[in-house]
């Protein structure tokens, strides 16, 4: 029948923006730190993820209830945290010429209260060392979720630790989504996580270059 | 041939209503012709200014925990703000809200009394499920962070149950439609009696789910000792987004009036146009059924965000 059909269409019409979750409840500033090792290759990248008062206020409410020792409850959460974000790849996107590079583990974090805010820094290394002369670096940290915002502190980039910085060039792309990326990260479930997910689209995309 | 015209109205009408919908929630970029970029440009404002705001809000807490009640009314001030655009984005309330009162017949004063209750209500409930889980139960705030995940899952059943009442409901009204004699000529079909039990159901499946906003606001509150404040902020926040669930509501239900009127030129047969009517509300409780379901089984198997596990 014509007006079953039509009268579909019309509320799937109605009904398209079904994301219901998509829009971040918490940021984190972000700054980083690509180490290479000594045949100039990268091996590792560092994190430093100063999170928002709300979720600080959050994680921090458990021990200013309880008594639990701040520092060794903090280090708990934030090993916790860490196995969980495994599978997102600690929300670190590294590619080169476009083919994404592979991460190893988290060889060391740290954590604690800055203030009013919790901050987590963690080094994780990549499954291979990666020559970057043989092509371009594109390095972004990003919630795949996009229940998180990460973005760098303003104005700030990625350090380079044990390579000369001159013989590279660091650009930080500001997040471009396109109306067709927005139209399609909109159609998709909110529950969709890695390369499909929502905040790709709204990510920095550091671009390193040492190809002279 | 008339019968296909009617449809016809009531699609032209919702995608009148849909993109009325997309500028209220996008605003406001005169300025740009293509929609998909004004959407996008939205959306990135939208973004933006939200996180200004969420930021705002832990600073005037913070003014408020440093020079007193002095400081409160800009906290309020911000809440309502952030309230307002909160509502501004998509999300389950918008969608059932405008579901609902375009399929069914309600009069414009109950439609806006859905989204302001609907919206209210989910102020009070993040009050409750915080205040419960931390004051009274003695849990942290992580605990409430489980029960808001909890009481989520019964806001999106009774989205679906909502959804298979209208469809029991329109289906009977349908089947009896058919059995009783046709009669074209007596002019009075009996409006059916305003429906108390799926406006009540609209308005539950709404305002149980507390907003996440909501609750890390009173999460920071409770961690300030502001539990004034933050339950102050919070009842800003529900009246920000009241204003602009209503103004949703009010688009929806002029939208669905608009349809009817337009039918009503375009067919005379009051039996006819009954039954259209009903079929209209069958599609649109499928269409709850449909996505409370497909928000039920989405939660369930979803996993916890990495960072609010433990």
């Amino acid at each position: 029948m014509s007006a079953i059909r039509l009268g579909l269409l019309a509320l799937i019409l109605l009904l398209s923006p079904q994301a219901a979750k998509t829009h971040p409840h918490a940021w984190i500033d972000l700054d980083s730190r690509l180490i290479f090792d000594d045949e100039g290759r990268l091996e590792a990248v560092e994190l430093h993820w100063l999170f928002d008062e709300f979720y600080t206020a959050f994680i921090a409410e458990e021990f200013t209830t309880s008594g639990l020792d701040p520092s060794a409850f903090l280090e708990e959460v934030a090993a916790e945290n860490l196995a969980n974000l495994e599978e997102y790849d600690y929300f670190t996107d590294l590619r080169q010429d476009g083919t994404k590079l592979a991460l190893g583990e988290v060889r060391r974090f740290a954590t604690s209260l800055e203030g009013e805010r919790l901050w987590l820094e963690f080094e994780v290394t990549l499954a291979e060392p990666a020559d970057p002369e043989a092509g371009r670096i594109d390095f972004a940290v990003y919630d795949p979720t996009y229940w998180i915002e990460v973005l760098y502190h303003p104005g700030h980039s990625p350090t380079l630790d044990g390579i000369d910085a001159d013989d590279c060039t660091i650009f930080v792309m500001p997040p471009t989504p396109t109306p067709e990326q927005i139209a399609q990260a909109f159609a998709l479930d909110f529950n969709q996580t890695g390369d499909t997910g929502l905040g790709r689209h709204f990510a920095e995309v550091a671009q390193i270059d040492c190809r002279g | 041939m008339t019968t296909w015209r009617l449809p016809l109205g009531i699609l032209a009408a919702s995608l009148l209503a849909a993109s009325f919908w997309a500028l209220a929630t996008t605003a406001l970029d005169p300025g740009a012709l293509d929609p998909g970029q004004a959407w996008a440009q939205a959306i990135a404002w939208i973004i933006t200014t939200q996180r200004e705001l969420h930021q705002g809000l832990a600073t005037a807490l913070r003014a408020v925990q440093a020079e007193g009640s002095i400081a409160a009314p800009a906290l309020v001030w911000l809440g309502f703000l952030y309230g307002v655009f909160h509502a501004a984005g998509p999300g389950h309330g918008k969608i059932v809200i405008t579901t609902y009162l375009a399929t069914q017949k309600e009069s414009l004063g109950r439609g806006i009394a859905l989204a302001a209750t609907s919206s209210l209500l989910q102020g009070l409930t993040a009050i409750t499920v915080v205040f419960t889980t931390v004051l009274i139960l003695e849990q942290t705030t992580r605990q409430s962070q489980r029960l808001a995940g909890n009481i989520e899952l019964v806001s999106f059943a009774l989205v679906a149950a909502l959804g298979a009442f209208l469809v029991l409901r329109h289906t009977r009204r349908l089947y009896q439609s058919k059995t009783t004699t046709p009669c074209s000529s007596c002019g009075h079909h009996h409006a059916p009696p305003p429906d108390k039990t799926g406006f009540l159901a609209a308005i539950l499946s709404i305002g149980l789910r507390p907003c996440t906003g909501a609750i890390l606001v009173l999460v920071l509150a409770i961690a300030l000792d502001l539990r004034t404040a933050g339950i102050a902020a919070v009842i800003a926040m529900s009246a920000g987004t009241a204003l602009t669930t209503s103004a949703l509501a009010t688009l929806a239900t002029l939208a669905r009036d608009q349809a009817t009127r337009l039918a009503s030129h375009l067919d005379t047969d009051q039996t006819r146009l009954a039954r259209i009517a009903d079929t209209i509300a069958l599609i649109g409780g499928l269409a709850l059924l449909a996505m409370g379901a497909a928000l039920l089984h989405t939660t369930l198997t979803m996993p916890t965000h990495p960072l609010m596990r433990g």
